[in-house]
């Protein structure tokens, strides 16, 4: 026991001793246009963007449930329900790819997805372009950023884009240990060392503790899969590429649940035992997913800046 | 404006247009150079940044798959970069051009590359995670927990073993170093009478083995594969087309560079070339300059100096006396023996001028005229300067020029001035010496007052434009008397001129100098006219004057011809008398003037016979009908026994050619006597009557 003590807090410091941690901090402050960003904000929440005028970006995306939907799946426009859980849209932007499948490669390219999904926003670029334009108010807004004589549907995903690119959580307790300011409890540090010693770290790492790399769900134990689920088999049609997905992040994962692409779990706790048992082949004992809900905790970052 | 441009010419617009097409040209160059390079460098950059994040990747990769930790954040990133070079690069102008189609087909290649390694390297992460966590699971937390198993020294020996072979094919990374892991974990699987930790241990240990058994051997040979992707031959690929086709623009520039300095060095051949004519140019004009400076200070055929060269100096000469040499008749030398033979002799004379004892005088030689010679001396003195004359004048004269081998002597007037001008006082005595056909040198003094003879001239000839425009030119008349009978047969019209104060002029006075003026021929015309009115009112005979001179002028003749036409029935009273003149050549005009006037009725006389010219051979080629003899003649014939012959001999010749004889200057009764014991006719003389304005004016002298 005193020797799993040295190793957990020697590999906890060493590291950290040597500053190659293989999760980066977030950084405190972000560089945005502030002007397009507090339109784009404006049109994040704006239900003008959807057919029946009932959805918003932020329906689906909502800042008071870590940017994510507490429904499994989220409900769009006409009721219709999506086929997957809705993911974080804070910290997006350091996400390799978009979507659970990453077939969108920048954030721009993602939020025509929603607009245009007949199940989620159900618009076409030009309704876009026309309701905002019918609106005089709108049209003063973007001439007063982008010039120009109306709004075009460029320039409102433009908007969108520069705030969602301004939604970082900043100064998290983990992030802070990490830049030395603060210390973790120790039931913390020792979660965060299983995280590393079973290797939940080997996918869930970098700057966005995940995001950057597609990983098999059920790469030990095989996971049930769904047909319809927007995995990289949906895209690709390869069969090694069933129940693969983008890693998602795990920052403020506190405030997301349910988890996973299939909203199938409902707890931290019940999501770090399915985690481990199909994903590292491994059973963790109930201490272990204690200490490592612990440290997932501690990655609960501060509300963004430009919300406030 | 228009003229400017004439005077400009089109050379210099064309070699300014040349000029400015050249600038422009270089101006294009530069700027073209200036873009070749900077997509040059800026394609490069993205090869290089390429290059570089591939290799990073490839680290990254690396890196990922042996360290325990690894943030894949550099992974994604590196890979990032490298698409966006690759983007970057498609989209770059520069490369879409057709020179660089071998250069933008490698950079397709290279993007198919790039998708197909994203996917490879999708998978490899995938595989990695999974290795990864499996070998760490086996490696490292089995080797604690394992120990749970040292009850059964089998279970745990067996165990223990797999960990080695694992750690080992994972140490070595080489795959062949796992033997049968399957085989070995096999027996794992029956194990029983475990507690519930032992049993997790041993399902999550045979999962892993498999796992690792499985996916260890392909996962070896990913690592390969990523490793010896063709992405970075790709990118080789692309860079040795872009520089093979880089090169061929860097050839057009070279070309272009190659142009340029040609250009640039026909300009420079055609610049030297044009100074180079320009310099030989000018020194032609420079040399044509002085010929033409010597031509116009120097006479070409004889070498001396020119005339207008004398002008030049005329005014540098200290106390100058100027020896004028005339070369008498050379015309009849140029005429008779050829031009050629002429200029021979000129030039001989140029060289005969030139006396040695001359020399201490400064002499200045001159061709100052066709025929015309000078030499001006300085410091010398009067009478030095007329013995340097009479010198260069018997040099002359005393000399044989030679035409071929015929002998040719030549005379010369010489004359000597020292006064200025000097050529036109030099001049003038020269006129004056021929004129007075005088031997020796002349020398001017201002006493002779030549230029008062000029200027008497001209005033002689205002008075004369005067005198005519005034109608003062009026005919005297003289009677002409029959010797027998005393009766007036005749009267001589004689010219006057009456001044402007009235005093009456006579011919002697202003008739030679009316010769030399045009108003001569009006003289006469008026002369004619006013005898034809004064014949009105008598029924005698008049008679005019007329040089036989004139009558080679032609406006003279048909002016003659017209009065006789308008005063067609007096014109059978005229009689005319010709006055011979030593210059007749043309005796074929005389006769024909004989011939029309006599066809008028006119008489014609011979005046002033016996003296002179006298030619008999006149009175039997032309139809004459009177003589006059010579008064100088009458008034000896009394005293001289040789003129009394003499007179009788041109008596009895005219009677026998049966002219009419008329006797001039008769003054007394002696010579009258004697005249007509001779058998002459007609007399005239003051004895009978000195002119007078009318014929009136004459008494009918009676007989004594």
């Amino acid at each position: 026991m005193k020797y799993w003590l040295a190793v957990i807090v020697l590999s906890a410091f060493a590291p950290l001793a040597m500053g190659q941690e293989p999760i980066e901090p977030l950084p405190r402050y972000v560089t945005y246009d502030h002007a397009k960003a507090a339109l784009g904000r404006q049109l994040f929440s704006e239900t003008l963007l959807s057919s029946d005028k009932t959805v918003a970006c932020a329906t689906c995306h909502s800042f008071n449930y870590g940017g994510a939907d507490p429904r499994p799946v989220s409900i769009g426009v006409g009721g219709k329900t999506g086929n997957v859980q809705s993911p974080t849209v804070y910290n997006a932007r350091y996400n390799f790819k978009q979507f659970w499948n990453g077939r969108a490669a920048s954030l721009t390219e993602q939020a025509s997805g929603p607009i245009h999904n007949p199940v989620e926003m159900g618009m076409e670029s030009g309704t876009v372009a026309r309701r905002l334009n019918a609106d005089p108010d709108y049209v003063k807004a973007f001439a007063a950023v982008y010039g120009g004589e109306g709004v075009t549907y460029e320039q409102v995903i433009d908007a969108i884009v520069e705030f969602e690119k301004a939604l970082v959580t900043p100064d998290s307790p983990f992030d802070r240990f990490l830049r030395g300011e603060a210390s973790m409890t120790p039931l913390e540090l020792e979660g965060y060392q299983r995280f590393k010693a079973y290797g939940c770290i080997t996918c869930h790492n970098g700057i966005n503790i995940g995001g950057n790399s597609f990983q098999k769900m059920g790469l030990f134990v095989p996971y049930e899969h769904d047909e319809a689920a927007p995995d990289l088999h949906a895209i690709t049609n390869k069969r090694r590429h069933v129940n693969v997905y983008k890693v998602p992040t795990l920052r403020n994962i506190a405030l997301t649940a349910p988890y996973f692409h299939d909203a199938s779990s409902k707890t931290l706790t019940d999501a770090v035992q399915k985690m481990s048992y199909h994903n590292l082949g491994v059973e963790l004992s109930d201490k272990d997913v204690q200490a490592i809900v612990a440290f997932l905790k501690t990655l609960t970052g501060e509300r963004p800046e430009v919300l406030r | 404006m228009s003229a400017l441009l004439r005077q400009i010419g089109w050379k210099p617009f064309l070699a300014l247009a040349a000029g400015v097409g050249s600038f422009s040209l270089l101006i294009y160059f530069y700027l073209s150079q200036r873009h070749v390079e900077y997509n040059f460098r800026e394609v490069r950059g993205h090869f290089h940044t390429i290059d570089r994040n591939y290799h990073r990747l490839n680290y990254a990769i690396l890196r990922s798959s042996l360290f325990a930790y690894s943030n894949q954040d550099e992974i994604t990133g590196d890979l990032d970069t490298v698409k966006q070079e690759y983007e970057a690069l498609r989209k770059n102008a520069f490369l879409q051009r057709d020179a660089y189609r071998q250069s933008y087909r490698s950079l397709v290649r290279l993007g198919e590359a790039l998708n197909r390694y994203e996917l490879m390297l999708d998978d490899f992460m995938m595989l990695n995670a999974g290795i990864k966590n499996s070998f760490v699971y086996i490696t490292s937390l089995s080797a604690d927990k394992v120990k749970m198993f040292e009850q059964d020294p089998v279970t745990y020996a067996r165990i223990l073993s797999i960990i080695a072979e694992v750690s080992q094919a994972r140490i070595l990374f080489d795959a062949t170093f796992l033997g049968d892991l399957n085989r070995e974990v096999e027996p794992l699987g029956y194990l029983s009478g475990m507690s519930k930790e032992q049993a997790a241990l041993i399902r999550s240990f045979i999962l892993h083995v498999h796992y690792i058994a499985g996916n260890y051997p392909g996962f070896v040979q990913n690592v390969n594969r990523i490793e010896t992707f063709d992405l970075d031959r790709r990118i080789v690929e692309l860079e040795t087309n872009f520089l093979d086709e880089a090169k061929r623009d860097y050839e057009m520039l070279d070309r272009f560079v190659t142009i340029l300095a040609v250009l640039f060095l026909t300009a420079l051949i055609l610049v030297m070339g044009l100074l180079i004519r320009a310099g030989n140019e000018n020194r032609r004009l420079r040399e044509l300059e002085g010929e033409l400076r010597h031509a116009i200070s120097h006479d070409q055929l004889t070498g001396l100096l020119s005339r207008s060269r004398f002008e030049q100096l005329q005014a540098e000469f200290e106390s100058p006396y100027l020896l004028l040499l005339n070369l008498d008749r050379f015309k009849h030398v140029n005429d008779f023996y050829g031009s050629a033979a002429g200029n021979a002799i000129l030039k001989e004379i140029g060289l005969l001028i030139r006396q040695p004892v001359l020399e201490p005088y400064r002499p200045h030689y001159f061709r100052l005229g066709g025929d015309e010679f000078g030499v001006v001396l300085q410091g010398i003195d009067a009478e030095r300067a007329r013995q340097m004359g009479v010198m260069l004048k018997k040099s002359i004269e005393g000399y044989t020029f030679f035409v071929d081998d015929i002998e040719v002597y030549l005379t010369v007037s010489v004359a000597v001035n020292g006064v200025a001008p000097l050529l036109e006082n030099a001049d003038l005595i020269l006129k004056y010496d021929k004129a007075r056909h005088s031997e020796g040198v002349l020398f001017f003094s201002e006493a002779l007052h030549l230029k008062e003879q000029v200027a008497r001239n001209i005033a002689t000839a205002h008075e004369l434009k005067r005198a005519l425009d005034r109608d003062a030119i009026v005919p005297w008349f003289q009677p002409i008397v029959q010797l027998q009978s005393g009766e007036v047969a005749k009267y001589e019209a004689l010219v006057r001129m009456v001044g402007s104060d009235g005093a009456i002029i006579g011919p002697a006075v202003f008739l030679k100098t009316a010769m030399q003026t045009p108003y001569y021929r009006r003289i006469t015309a008026v002369m004619v006219q006013k005898v034809f009115e004064a014949m009105e009112g008598y029924d005698t005979r008049f008679s005019i004057n007329l040089g036989m001179r004139d009558l080679a002028d032609e406006k003279m003749v048909s002016m003659l011809l017209s009065l006789l036409e308008t005063y067609k029935e007096r014109a059978g009273r005229l009689d005319i008398e010709l006055l011979e003149s030593e210059e007749l050549d043309d005796l074929a005009s005389v006769k024909t003037f004989i011939e029309r006037v006599k066809a008028y009725g006119c008489r014609v006389a011979i005046d002033d016979f016996g003296v002179g010219y006298s030619n008999f051979a006149y009175l039997m080629e032309l139809d004459i009908d009177i003589l006059k003899i010579d008064g100088s003649l009458i008034t000896k014939v009394v005293a001289d026994e040789m003129t009394q012959h003499t007179v009788k001999t041109i008596v009895r010749f005219a009677k026998q050619l049966g002219f009419e004889i008329v006797a001039e200057f008769v003054e007394d009764e002696a010579t009258i006597a004697v005249l007509r014991g001779m058998g002459v006719e007609y007399g005239q003389g003051y004895y009978y009557g000195h002119p007078a304005p009318s014929p009136g004016g004459v008494t009918c002298i009676s007989r004594s």
